[in-house]
């Protein structure tokens, strides 16, 4: 038997006669830990033993290349966008799948769930006239039917989002949740960029602190977007930054500034400022230009003046992000005015931070367009 | 100032009752905080242990049968629902623990993505958590329970074998949902789960968490209709009340026990300052003839009753904390035993509580003087000198409560007659029921002592008239504590007889249903999954020694958001004849043909079903209807169990594993040689036990015994408290009196005869409130019986007397007040009736 249960209590009773007071005393819940290390730990420094380290340049093939390196701890397809429909209504989206090794090692288990490899996708749709930033996460171990990583096909998906590459140098690209959708044939209409030195992008003096780097900074794209329950036919430009490693920020560096833009005359510039605790900037920030007659100059921390013109606080997360950048290039003959389409397009998922499509000019005039990372910003 | 330096010299040269005083209060006020720290612990620790079952999720998906099914599905829950942050889980049990102590230990597999961490585990602990088989987290308290600090393993047995643990680090929060950790409950990450628990590719559940946007809802909705058959969506908010309402009736019982202390300690405080303020009545009088005003003097009284409310507020918080402390086994032990979650553990301490404890104790103390101070300052200050006037004016009040204590019992019945299933209704007729009792006596017992002396004068030896006349006289005085007295020794006889006749139902039934020699079982763990298959049956069946097996395997449904339990019989013809039916027939010719059910009382209590009825049963296949054959006697559960046959649930589940089997041996089998077979053919993990017939009774009764052992200290405590009021109050009486007696002696009266006079006066004034407690407490035992129990738990029995439970309370009470006179009559006898009556 067991149970009686009971209780009894009994008693008693008589309570009642207070006419069922019943007093419940209040008692402090227990804290709730707020911070969400899952990041962090995913692209962690510690245990590199096993995975292969960026140390010089490479030959990169295409289109393996574009596929994944799982012999680096971490890895990313980066998408990001401008799109209009026909009756230029625009939008920005940014597709992110990152892929992260938590060991080098395989350990054998017949459990699907042992396997070091995790992936966490970013998707997010400005939607400019109706001044609002949708940004859904996805994370999730890789495991069949539900996310991975593979060469044959060469492709990244987690759930029922999912960037295919077609052809040498063309793109599918399919994400969405809560009715907001976009799903976009990309067709590359540049080169591929190799960032850094040969496509070794070194993030700090240490040696194997460097990444592999490339970008395709102008992509067409076609498709559709689904919005409110409306489907949009879009068309628009995408960039696309490729870059493996197995290392990260070091101590100083708490955090970047990206930029990447697509100029009017056909040129582009990606830049990436890494920035000092003390908000100085390090020494190894640097990125690229490509002019319009597609030749590419190498830019370091000094060849690129950054003025900050504004600053945005987040009201849910207290956040201060700089709002709107003046980016000299003297080399380049390049004064270029960057300002936030939309001043909210901050991620509030594991990750804090501020991923959204600007507008480009250049002495008062439309220049192009493009799109600028902020992480490593604090509340205040 | 004068003043001051007078209570405190009063105070200063009557130690003993001061300390008394502060006692009172602190007692008091300790069962009151004891009980509501209790309470509040093991609530905390319940709703906690409830979110380590459910974590922050709002729904889950489960299977229908409450088994694990394909993580394949997860992919499609991802899909359909991403809005609602799907999370897998896997959950099992294992044996593990120090070598001395084996328990069972529940894997709570989780996806470590989903985890946050606890900040000082940091990102390389987290990394393990999630990379290195078998990483588990236990609370602090788990941990040192099972002597594991960081590093250690723990080896443990499981359904499919041996394997081993290694505590990665104790987290006081659970890391998933940031609530504390339940005791014996190991997080690993859900690939350690699927490993250890040999069960890869499998899930439990994957628990959702939906806000209150659109696209949630409507992906709920989604989810609802693109579920296998076999897949179930549960509102988890909704299911997580379910299990707290189970708990409200033990709640509601503490509760009501936390008011019977207040009361008792409201009673306690209230005697112990009329005690105080009575005994200076002459002083007072005379401070008032020297021209102090009664607003000074009232001052003085409350300041007074301030500081000793204060202080007795302090010391019975400090109290209350011990009791409580003792308590929280008990309390926890049996959340364990009957909600199967991990109550109990640490006490929490609320400094509201404390707070709560120290104003009550001070605005009780204040309210408990007042009225005597009010009489005391009322009194014309030469009168007052000479003679107690403010007893003949409480007197006065008796009539009136008892007009009072009639409206209550009026109350109490038509409570009782308008409503018949509310348990508040219950429990409000029951206090109302004792509280017309302690307002009624007092009058009653005046009365009837008057009539006695007045009529039966001259029949009565002396000292046996003058204690009758004395206890009369006194009851405008002591009425309070007399009836206080007579209300905790009542609820004490009322739960004693309860629990024995509660105890004697058990048992009987237990007698009848355990019909077998031994039965073999995974234990007590009403959660262990089925673990006995046919073929290990067979094996049994087959030892020349057996003649006959019977089989049992529970399965929970989910009956959209009730818990059902249905329990699948096999049974040869000795232990069906252990079924008694309160309604209904005994199923037992057409059980393996029809879908026939018969169902619990409990159960038939809170589904209102009757025989004849349909049940509907949520198989795999489908709903089934079952037709209600009978409703039995069964103390099992409170939740109530569905019968169903074996065969029948075969059928509809697919499923051949039974949870127990109980072997009939052959005539003239040899029991030791037959347990040892038994035990020789048990796998060799330890999941499964043989019991025999006896140790599963003894076994079943300790938990009962353990669930009945907080109701026992509590009214012990309760009747502790009221004895020492009545002490207390007697001591108050005969101090007063102490001229009266003085006066007895100085006209020849011989010590003797007064010290014989005071015992008897004292003996009838316990007798009197012991005597009308054994009605009272049958009443109360009627009343706990047909109404709280039944309404609690859907469990009738019949009240059996029990003479221990029934007699011991009312002689602890005789024993108190006795004890309480010796040293009022040993002063008295010893006075010197010159200085005692110098006033005079």
């Amino acid at each position: 038997m067991n149970k009686q249960r009971c209780l009894y209590v009994a008693l008693v009773m008589l309570t009642i006669a207070f006419g069922a007071a019943l007093w419940h005393s209040t008692i402090p819940a227990p804290p709730v830990n707020a911070p969400d290390r899952a990041i962090a730990a995913l692209s962690a420094q510690n245990d590199d033993a096993g995975f292969a380290r960026a140390l010089q340049p490479r030959d990169f093939v295409f289109p393996r290349d574009h596929a994944s390196h799982d012999d680096f701890r971490s890895e990313w397809w980066y998408f990001t966008g401008h799109l209009r429909d026909a009756s230029n209504r625009p939008w920005g989206f940014q597709l992110t799948l990152f892929r992260f090794e938590l060991s080098a090692h395989q350990s054998r288990s017949p459990s699907k769930w042992r396997t070091p490899r995790v992936l966490l996708g970013h998707f997010a749709l400005t939607d400019i006239a109706g001044r609002q930033f949708h940004a859904f996460e996805r994370l999730s171990r890789a495991m069949p039917a539900i996310a991975g990583a593979s060469v044959t096909p060469p492709a990244v998906w987690l759930d029922d989002w999912r960037i295919e590459q077609r052809g040498e140098h063309g793109w599918h690209l399919r994400a969405g949740q809560d009715g907001v959708e976009i799903d976009l044939d990309l067709a590359a209409a540049s080169a591929v960029v190799l960032q850094g030195e040969a496509g070794l992008s070194r993030k700090s003096s240490a040696a194997g602190n460097a990444s592999y780097y490339y970008s395709v900074p102008r992509l067409s794209a076609h498709g559709q977007v689904r919005l409110a329950g409306g489907e949009h036919a879009v068309d628009g430009t995408a960039w696309l930054d490729r870059e493996w490693s197995t290392s990260a920020l070091s101590r100083e560096q708490s955090g970047w500034d990206w930029f990447a833009v697509q100029l009017n005359d056909g040129g582009s510039l990606m830049f990436y400022r890494l920035r000092h605790r003390d908000g100085g900037t390090d020494a190894f920030s640097a990125g690229s230009y490509v002019d319009a007659r597609g030749v590419q100059h190498a830019l370091r921390a000094s060849d690129v003046a950054i003025d900050v013109l504004g600053r945005w606080r987040s009201p849910k997360t207290g956040r201060d992000y700089p709002q709107g950048w003046r980016l000299r290039v003297a080399s380049a003959a390049l004064d270029l005015t960057l300002l936030p389409r939309l001043a909210d397009q901050e991620w509030r998922a594991r990750f804090h931070y501020w991923e959204g499509a600007v507008t480009v000019s250049q002495a008062g005039q439309p220049a192009g367009l493009g799109y600028v990372e902020l992480t490593g910003y604090r509340p205040r | 100032m004068l003043l001051w330096r007078a209570s405190l010299r009063f105070l200063t040269r009557h130690p003993a009752q001061c300390l008394l005083a502060i006692s009172g209060i602190a007692l008091g006020v300790a069962i009151v905080v004891g009980m509501l720290l209790t309470q509040a612990s093991a609530r905390q620790a319940f709703d906690a242990s409830l979110r380590s079952l459910f974590g922050t999720a709002t729904h889950v998906v489960v299977a229908i049968d409450g088994e694990e099914f394909d993580e394949q599905l997860l992919a499609l829950v991802r899909r359909t629902a991403p809005a609602l942050a799907p999370s897998a889980m896997l959950i099992g049990t294992v044996r593990g623990g120090s070598a001395d102590a084996r328990v069972a230990v529940q894997i709570l597999g989780v996806d470590a993505l989903n985890v946050q961490d606890g900040g000082e585990a940091g990102e390389v602990a987290w990394r393990q958590f999630l990379t290195s088989p078998g990483a588990m987290l236990l609370s602090p308290h788990t941990a040192q329970r099972l002597h594991l600090t960081p590093g250690a393993l723990m080896s443990v047995e499981t359904e499919a074998g041996p394997a081993s643990l290694q505590l990665l680090a104790s987290l006081a929060t659970e890391a998933a949902s940031g609530a504390a950790l339940g005791d014996d409950v190991a997080i690993v990450d859900i690939a350690s789960a699927q490993e250890v628990l040999a069960k890869a590719g499998r899930l439990t559940r994957i628990e959702l968490d939906a806000d209150a946007s659109a696209a949630a809802a409507a992906q709920l909705a989604t989810l609802a209709q693109v579920l296998p058959k076999h897949l179930q969506l549960i509102d988890v908010g909704r299911q997580a009340r379910g299990a707290r309402s189970l708990t409200d009736a033990f709640y509601t019982n503490l509760d009501a026990l936390s008011l019977l202390a207040l009361l008792v300690g409201g009673f306690m405080i209230y005697n112990t300052m009329s005690f105080l303020v009575m005994q200076r009545q002459a002083l007072f009088a005379r401070l008032r003839a020297l021209g102090v005003t009664r607003a000074a003097l009232a001052r003085l009284i409350v300041a007074e009753a301030l500081v000793l409310g204060g202080l007795g507020g302090v010391l019975g918080c400090a109290l209350g904390y011990g009791l409580a402390s003792m308590l929280m086994a008990p309390v926890g032990q049996t959340l364990r035993d009957h909600y199967a979650a991990s109550g109990g553990g640490q006490l929490v301490f609320a400094p509201t509580l404390a707070v709560l404890g120290i104003t009550l104790a001070a605005a009780t103390t204040l309210l408990a003087a007042a009225l005597p101070a009010w009489s005391a300052l009322q009194a014309d200050p030469a009168h007052a000198a000479r003679y107690s006037v403010g007893a003949d004016r409480a007197a006065q009040g008796l009539r009136r409560a008892a007009w009072l204590g009639l409206a209550c019992g009026v109350l109490a019945l038509t409570l009782l007659t308008l409503s018949s299933r509310s348990l508040y209704a219950g429990f409000a007729a029951l206090g109302a029921t004792i509280l017309a009792a302690m307002l009624a006596v007092p009058w009653l017992v005046q009365q009837g002592l008057a009539r006695l002396a007045h009529r039966r004068a001259r029949l009565l030896p002396l000292p046996v008239h003058l204690a009758v006349r004395g206890a009369a006289r006194s009851m405008g005085r002591i009425g309070m504590a007399v009836a206080a007295l007579m209300a905790a020794t009542a609820t004490s006889v009322g739960v004693g007889l309860m629990v024995a006749s509660f105890r004697g139902a058990v048992d009987d039934w237990l007698g009848q249903l355990l019909r077998a020699d031994f039965y073999i079982s995974p234990g007590f763990d009403e959660h262990a999954p089925p673990r006995i298959d046919t073929a290990f049956v067979a094996r049994i069946a087959a030892l020349p020694a057996v003649a006959e097996l019977s089989q049992i395997r529970r399965v929970r449904l989910q009956d959209g958001d009730r818990d059902l339990r249905v329990t699948a019989y096999a049974l040869p013809r000795a232990p069906q004849a252990g079924f008694h039916f309160l309604a209904g027939q005994a199923p037992w010719p057409a059980w393996d043909t029809q879908d026939l059910a018969i169902i619990s009382e409990p159960l038939a209590y809170h589904l209102q079903r009757k025989v004849g009825e349909i049940i509907v049963l949520p198989t795999p296949a489908g709903p089934e209807p079952f037709r209600i054959a009978g409703i039995y006697t069964d103390y099992g559960s409170e939740r109530g169990v569905v019968g169903i046959s074996l065969a029948r649930f075969r059928h509809y589940w697919h499923d051949e594993r039974v949870h127990g089997i109980g072997i009939y041996p052959r005539a003239g089998v040899n029991s030791a040689a037959l347990k040892a077979q038994l035990t020789s053919l048990l796998p060799r993990d330890g999941g499964l036990a043989v019991w025999s017939n006896a140790a599963l009774k003894s076994r079943s009764l300790a938990v009962f015994d353990r669930t009945f052992a907080i109701t026992r200290v509590l009214t012990l405590f309760a009747a502790a408290i009221a004895a020492l009021g009545v002490f207390n109050a007697l001591l108050a009486l005969h101090l007063e009196r102490g001229r009266e007696y003085a006066m007895l002696l100085a006209i020849g009266l011989p010590p003797g005869a007064l010290r014989t006079t005071l015992y008897l006066q004292t003996a009838v004034i316990a007798l009197l409130a012991g005597g009308l407690a054994l009605p009272l407490g049958v009443l109360i035992a009627q009343l706990l019986i047909a109404v709280i129990n039944i309404r609690s738990f859907g469990w009738s029995m019949q009240l059996t007397f029990d003479v221990a439970a029934l007699l011991t309370p009312a002689l602890g009470a005789l024993c108190a007040a006795v004890a309480a006179t010796v040293y009022p009559a040993e002063r008295a006898v010893r006075i010197n009736p010159a200085t005692a009556l110098r006033y005079e």
